[in-house]
C-alpha cells in the first residue's frame, strides 16, 4: 500500500491562496486530524468545499481554510485525496505542511502525484508524459503540442502505422512462406508507399523536446555586423554596436518569437582567425567557438563590402549543421552589382541582409524558423524524446529501404527492414511483437494450404 | 541393424515375424517408433555407439510416408540441410530415391529458396531401412509397446503386448499418430494409427500415471487415386526441373527417373457439393474436437472459411515410379465415402477417378511440449526422451529434427556429456525445439521461415558452415567428409576475398570497382562476372558467395541483434529455483516460469507474458542470489 504524501501544489511566494494536495490511503484521516471538525467531517461531504479552521495540536487556529475531500478510486492518483485551499502566504503553506507532516504524511517527491496517476493505471505513459510536457508549454503553440500527447493522439498515429505495418509484414511473409498460395508482392509495394506516407506525417507532427528554446548564433569576422544584425532581429538595442572592430566580447543573449518558436539570439565576438596577443581577445573567441559549437542553427555574418563571397564562406573555422550564410550590408551595392545579388541568392546558398534598412530581413526571419522547424519541428508538434525522435527517423529510413527493397523484388529484404521498423515502432509504444502474431494476420487473411 | 531371426533380404521384403525368445532385451536406448522422428533418434544413438532398440508394429512401414509422398519445402527443406550437415539421414534417402524436384521460391532471395522433391515411397523407405541395417548397433523389434517402466531414477525399459520386457536407461518416444488413434470418415470412427495399422493405448496410461498432461491434436489426408481412371488430357503438365540440387552434402550418385505432376483445379460445383454435406462431417457436426493446423486445412474447411474463393488448386503427384496412385495435394478432407467420391468426380480430369484410399481424418494424443527439456528429456522422467508429432508437430522434417536431436541426447546422456542444445541463431531445428518447449503449441506445429528472426542468416546454403563446430562436437560425421565440406567452405572465403580485391571497370559509370561491390547490387548475378575470376566454384558454393555478398549489411545487422542478446542467451539460471519466492513477479508469471524453468535468461525473455520489467528483476535477483555459486 502507498504511504500519504504531502506537497504545495502552487508556486512559492505570495499569493491571494496556496493549494496543498495530500494523497495516500490516510489522506482523510490525516486531514480530519487538523481540523476543527467539530461543525462536522469533511468526509462526509466528498467532492465539495467546506470552511473549517486549521488548527494545532493544542487547538490554536492557525488559518481558516478550504478544504475538499476525494475518496478513491475516482481521483487524479487512484488514491484517497485531500485539497486544502489556505491563504496565500509562504508562512501558512509552511505550517500547513508541518501539521501534516506530522500528522504522518511524508513529503511528495518531484512528479509522485502523476506517478502514482500512471503506476495506479489511471493513464499510459504517453499520458503521463503529456502532463509534464503540458506544464513546461511556453507558448499557445507548445500547449497544443502537449495536448495531443495528453489525449493520446500520438500514441493513435502510431498504433496505426503499427498496424499497416504488420498487415504489410503478414502479406510478405505469405507470400515467402506460402508461394503457391499467395502472391501479393505488388500489392505491398503499394502498401509500403503509403505506410511510408504516414511515417512521414508522423515525422512532420513531432517536435524534439530538448529543444523548446533554439539558439541562432551569430558568428562571423570583426566588424562585419553581427551585432548590428541581433539588434535589427531583437527589434531593439541589445548590442553595443561600433565602429571599431571587437566591441562585443562577451556572448550577448536576447530572447525573441518567431512564429510561436522561441528563439535565443546569441551575439558572439568576432573571430580574429589570427595569432591572439591578449588574453581577452583569447577567452572571447574561444566563448565564440563554443556558442558555434551549441547552435541550433548558425548564421555566419559576412561583410558584402569585402567581397569575394566564397571565400568569407570558406573562412568558417568549424562546420555546423544547419548553417545559413548571410551577407550583410548589401545596402553597399552599387546598382551594377544589385543583379549579381540576385542571381546568388536565388542559387539559396547565401543571404543579402541590410541589418541598417532592413532589407532582406523578413525573408531571413522566415527563413530560420522554415530551418528550425524543418530541423527540429513545429512549435505547435506533439513533443516528443531525441530517442523518439531518432526513432521514427529510423523507422521511416527503414520503410525507405523495405520500398527499394520490393522494387528490386528482394522481399525477404524488404521484410527485414519493415520488421525493423515494427520493432521501431514497439520501442517507442513500449509494446513487443511476436511471430505468432504475425502468422494470426496471414492465416486469417489467406486461404494457405494446398 | 541386428535382425534376431532372418536375413537383410527378408528384412527388404515382407515384414518378418520376430523371434522375442532369441533376442537381446537389454539395450542402451529403446527408441519407440520407426517413422521419421524414430528413425532419425535410431540412427543418431547407434551411430553414436548406443545399443538402440526401434521398436515398430509393422517394419514394412518403417519410414512410411503417411501423407504427402514428398521431402522438404519452404523452411522443411532448411531442416533437411541442417540434418545433413549434423549427420542425419533424411537428406540422403530422400536425394537417392526422388523422383520429381522443384526449386520453390527461386525468384525471390536466397534465405527462403527452397528444394521439395517427390519421393518413390517405397525407394524412400528401403532407403531408410538399408541405413538402419548398416548400423550394426540399432535393432529392429517388431512389436506394440503398452507400457513403460520406470523406478526412482527415471525411465528403465518398455513392456510389449505379450508381456515381454526390454529394458533401457533411455527411452524415446515417437508415436506419431498411434496413440489413440481415431480415424473419422463422415460418420464413421475408426480406431488406428494410420489407415490399416492398430493404434495403441497403454502408453498413454503409462504417461498419464507418471503425471504427463495430454491433450488432443487432429490433421488429415486427402483420399488416393487410382491413377489409370485419371484423365490427362484434362489436366495441365508439371515438369521436374532442371538443375537439380540435392539434399545431402555428399549426394547419392545414383539417381532416380523423373515423374509429371498434374494440376487441376476445384471449380463452384464441387464447392456446392461439399457445402451441402457439411452437416456429415466430423469437422462441422463437432465429433472432432482434437485442434486441426490452420496451415493444412482440409477442403471443406477452405470452402467455409474462403466462401469468395471459385477455385482451388489440386496437384496430382505420383507415389512412386510405377506411377499407379496419385496423391491429390490440396484437398484433404474427412468427408464420408460418397461425398468424396462426388466432389472428386465434379473436378476436371478427375470425372471417373477410382479412390484406392478414402481420405480421413484422424485424432491423436500428444503432450504439451512445454513439458520438455530443450534437450527433448521430460522434465519430470528422468530418460524419457520424446520427439515428433506426439511433441504436438507436424512434418516429417520437423519430426526427423527432432528425432535427431533426441537420440544424440539419448547417447549424449549415457556418455555422460552435456545435452546438444541448437541456438535460435543456428538452425531452424534450434528455432523449433525452442518454440515448443518454451512457449508449446496449441496447434500441430509445422516450421515456417517467418518463424525465423534470423531468418536471413538460417540459410540452405550455409547449412554446414553455421553448424560446424556442432557437428565436430557430435561426431557423426566422418572425417573425409568433414574435411571435404571444409575445403568448399574455405573456397567460398577465398573467392569472396578475390571479389574483395578484384577491381574492374564500373558497368554503370565506367570507374574502376571491387567486384563485390557490383555483385551487391540487386540486378546484378554471379553468373555473369564469374569467368572474371580464376577459380571455379560448384553451383551450391556460387550461390552460398553471392549471397554472403548481397546480404552483407542485412548479415552484419543480424549479427548485431546476435550479439545485443547473447548475454542473456549466457545467463543461466539454476533449476533449483523457487520463482515464488521471487519479490516483484506476478504469481502468474512465477508459475509460468515454474512450468517451463527456463535454461537461460534468453529462454525466459522469450516465455509468453514476459515483460522487459520482469525480465529486470529475475536478472537481478539471479544476480544477488546465485554470485557466491562459481
Amino acid at each position: 500500500m502507498n504511504d500519504t504524501i504531502v506537497a504545495c501544489s502552487t508556486p512559492q511566494g505570495k499569493g491571494a491562496i496556496a493549494v496543498v494536495r495530500m494523497s495516500g490511503m490516510r489522506a482523510g484521516e490525516i486531514l480530519a486530524g487538523v481540523l476543527d471538525i467539530k461543525i462536522g467531517d469533511p468526509r462526509k461531504s466528498p467532492r465539495k468545499l467546506c470552511r473549517r479552521w486549521l488548527v494545532d495540536e493544542n487547538k490554536n487556529k492557525l488559518d481558516e481554510v478550504l478544504v475538499v475531500f476525494f475518496p478513491a478510486p475516482n481521483t487524479y492518483t487512484g488514491e484517497e485525496m485531500v485539497e486544502i485551499h489556505c491563504h496565500g502566504g509562504e508562512g501558512i503553506v509552511e505550517v500547513v505542511m508541518e501539521e501534516m507532516l506530522k500528522a504522518g504524511a511524508r513529503p511528495a517527491k518531484k512528479g509522485e502525484f502523476t506517478r502514482r496517476s500512471f503506476e495506479s493505471g489511471k493513464m499510459d505513459l504517453s499520458k503521463a508524459e503529456g502532463v509534464l510536457r503540458l506544464i513546461n508549454a511556453a507558448t499557445k503553440d507548445e500547449v497544443k503540442g502537449a495536448a495531443k500527447l495528453l489525449s493520446g493522439e500520438f500514441g493513435a498515429l502510431l498504433k496505426t502505422l503499427r498496424k499497416d505495418m504488420m498487415v504489410g509484414l503478414a502479406r510478405l511473409e505469405a507470400a515467402i512462406d506460402f508461394p503457391d498460395d499467395v502472391d501479393e508482392v505488388e500489392q505491398g509495394t503499394q502498401g509500403i508507399g503509403s505506410m511510408l506516407d504516414k511515417a512521414q506525417k508522423i515525422e512532420k507532427s513531432i517536435r524534439k523536446d530538448s529543444q523548446l528554446e533554439h539558439d541562432i548564433v551569430l558568428a562571423g569576422r570583426p566588424n562585419v555586423g553581427k551585432s548590428s544584425l541581433m539588434n535589427a532581429l531583437a527589434e531593439r538595442k541589445i548590442s553595443i554596436v561600433t565602429r571599431e572592430p571587437g566591441t562585443t566580447r562577451d556572448a550577448i543573449h536576447t530572447m525573441i518569437l518567431l512564429n510561436g518558436l522561441r528563439i535565443n539570439i546569441v551575439d558572439t565576438a568576432g573571430l580574429m582567425l589570427r595569432e591572439l596577443s591578449s588574453e581577452a581577445e583569447r577567452e572571447s573567441e574561444l566563448v565564440a567557438k563554443e556558442k558555434i559549437k551549441d547552435a541550433s542553427v548558425l548564421l555566419w555574418v559576412m561583410d558584402f563590402s569585402e567581397g569575394d563571397f566564397e571565400k568569407q564562406k570558406s573562412m568558417l573555422p568549424l562546420p555546423v549543421q544547419p548553417t545559413m550564410y548571410i551577407v550583410n550590408k548589401v545596402d553597399l551595392a552599387r546598382s551594377d552589382q544589385v543583379e549579381h545579388v540576385h542571381s546568388i541568392q536565388d542559387e539559396g546558398k547565401m543571404m543579402f541582409v541590410s541589418a541598417k534598412t532592413g532589407q532582406g530581413l523578413e525573408k531571413l526571419k522566415m527563413k530560420i524558423s522554415d530551418t528550425l522547424i524543418e530541423e527540429y519541428g513545429p512549435a505547435s508538434g506533439i513533443p516528443v524524446s531525441m530517442r523518439q525522435k531518432d526513432m521514427i527517423c529510423r523507422v521511416k529510413e527503414s520503410l525507405e529501404q523495405a520500398g527499394q527493397r520490393m522494387r528490386a523484388k528482394q522481399i525477404e529484404l524488404a521484410a527485414e527492414d519493415l520488421k525493423a521498423a515494427i520493432t521501431e515502432t514497439n520501442c517507442i509504444l513500449g509494446e513487443s511483437l511476436e511471430a505468432e502474431d504475425i502468422l494470426d494476420v496471414i492465416f486469417s487473411e489467406f486461404c494457405i494450404g494446398k | 541393424m541386428n535382425v534376431p531371426r532372418g536375413t537383410m533380404e527378408s528384412v527388404l521384403g515382407e515384414a518378418v515375424p520376430l523371434n522375442i525368445k532369441s533376442m537381446n532385451t537389454k539395450f542402451d536406448v529403446i527408441v519407440v517408433g520407426a517413422g521419421h522422428a524414430g528413425c532419425e533418434a535410431a540412427l543418431a544413438a547407434g551411430r553414436l555407439g548406443a545399443s538402440t532398440a526401434m521398436i515398430t508394429l509393422n517394419e514394412s512401414r518403417v519410414a512410411a510416408m503417411s501423407c504427402n509422398p514428398a521431402i522438404g519445402g519452404i523452411a522443411k527443406s532448411h531442416i533437411v540441410r541442417e540434418l545433413d550437415a549434423l549427420g542425419g539421414q533424411m537428406g540422403k534417402s530422400a536425394d537417392a530415391s526422388t523422383i520429381h524436384y522443384r526449386r520453390l521460391n527461386a525468384s525471390k532471395g536466397p534465405a527462403v529458396r527452397a528444394r521439395r522433391v517427390q519421393c518413390d515411397i517405397g525407394s524412400y523407405h528401403r532407403h531408410m531401412l538399408s541405413a538402419l541395417s548398416a548400423c550394426p548397433k540399432v535393432t529392429l523389434i517388431q512389436g506394440m509397446v503398452e507400457k513403460l517402466n520406470t523406478d526412482d531414477r527415471g525411465v528403465n525399459g518398455v513392456v510389449l503386448a505379450g508381456g515381454v520386457g526390454i529394458t533401457a536407461r533411455r527411452v524415446i518416444l515417437t508415436t506419431g499418430t498411434f496413440l489413440r488413434g481415431l480415424i473419422h470418415i463422415g460418420e464413421e470412427k475408426i480406431q488406428a494409427g494410420r489407415i490399416g495399422e492398430p493404434p495403441t493405448f497403454g502408453l498413454t496410461d503409462s504417461l498419464s500415471s507418471l503425471g504427463v498432461s495430454l491433450g488432443r491434436f487432429k490433421t488429415g489426408t486427402p483420399p488416393r487415386i487410382s491413377a489409370d481412371s485419371v484423365d490427362t488430357s484434362k489436366v495441365e503438365t508439371q515438369c521436374s526441373e532442371e538443375n537439380y540440387l540435392p539434399f545431402s552434402h555428399e549426394p547419392h550418385q545414383r539417381s532416380l527417373d523423373k515423374v509429371l505432376c498434374y494440376t487441376t483445379q476445384t471449380n463452384p460445383n464441387t464447392h456446392a457439393i461439399i457445402t451441402s454435406a457439411l452437416d456429415r462431417s466430423p469437422l462441422y457436426s463437432g465429433v472432432i474436437r482434437g485442434t486441426g493446423p490452420r496451415y493444412c486445412p482440409s477442403i471443406e474447411d477452405k470452402v467455409v472459411r474462403f466462401p469468395q474463393r471459385e477455385r482451388h488448386q489440386v496437384i496430382l503427384e505420383p507415389m512412386d515410379l510405377s506411377r499407379e496412385v496419385f496423391y491429390p495435394n490440396g484437398i484433404s478432407t474427412s468427408l464420408p465415402r460418397d461425398v468424396q467420391e462426388k466432389f472428386l468426380r465434379s473436378i476436371a480430369g478427375l470425372e471417373q477417378a477410382r479412390i484406392i484410399h478414402y481420405g480421413y481424418a484422424i485424432e491423436y494424443d500428444y503432450i504439451q511440449p512445454t513439458q520438455l527439456k530443450p534437450s527433448l528429456e521430460m522434465k519430470i522422467v528422468p530418460g524419457l526422451f520424446m520427439a515428433g508429432q506426439i511433441n504436438g508437430t507436424s512434418g516429417y522434417e520437423e519430426a526427423a529434427g527432432q528425432g535427431f536431436i533426441a537420440g544424440v541426447n539419448a547417447a549424449f546422456d549415457l556418455m555422460g556429456k552435456q545435452p546438444l542444445v541448437l541456438e535460435r541463431n543456428q538452425a531452424y531445428i534450434g528455432v523449433m525445439i525452442d518454440d515448443l518447449v518454451t512457449k508449446g503449441t496449441n496447434e500441430p506445429y509445422r516450421m515456417f521461415t517467418s518463424r525465423a528472426e534470423f531468418r536471413l542468416l538460417l540459410r540452405e546454403d550455409n547449412a554446414f558452415h553455421r553448424l560446424m563446430d556442432v557437428v565436430k562436437k557430435i561426431g557423426i560425421v566422418g572425417q573425409d567428409h568433414l574435411e571435404s565440406r571444409m575445403a568448399s567452405m574455405r573456397r567460398v572465403e577465398r573467392y569472396i576475398d578475390n571479389l574483395e580485391q578484384t577491381w574492374i571497370p564500373d558497368p554503370e559509370s565506367g570507374q574502376k570497382q571491387t567486384i563485390e561491390k557490383i555483385l551487391r547490387r540487386p540486378e546484378i548475378k554471379l553468373d555473369q562476372l564469374a569467368e572474371l575470376l580464376p577459380e571455379s566454384l560448384s553451383r551450391d558454393e556460387m550461390e552460398q558467395v553471392e549471397t554472403m555478398v548481397k546480404y552483407k549489411g542485412y548479415i552484419a545487422r543480424q549479427n548485431r541483434e546476435i550479439e545485443k542478446l547473447s548475454h542473456l542467451e549466457k545467463r543461466r539460471i539454476p533449476q533449483t529455483i523457487d520463482y515464488m519466492e521471487i519479490p516483484g513477479l506476478s504469481r502468474e508469471l512465477a508459475e509460468k516460469l515454474k512450468l517451463i524453468q527456463p535454461v537461460t535468461l534468453g529462454q525466459a525473455s522469450r516465455i509468453d507474458g514476459m515483460t522487459p520489467a520482469a525480465l529486470m528483476v529475475l536478472s537481478i535477483w539471479l544476480k544477488k542470489n546465485t554470485n557466491r555459486s562459481p
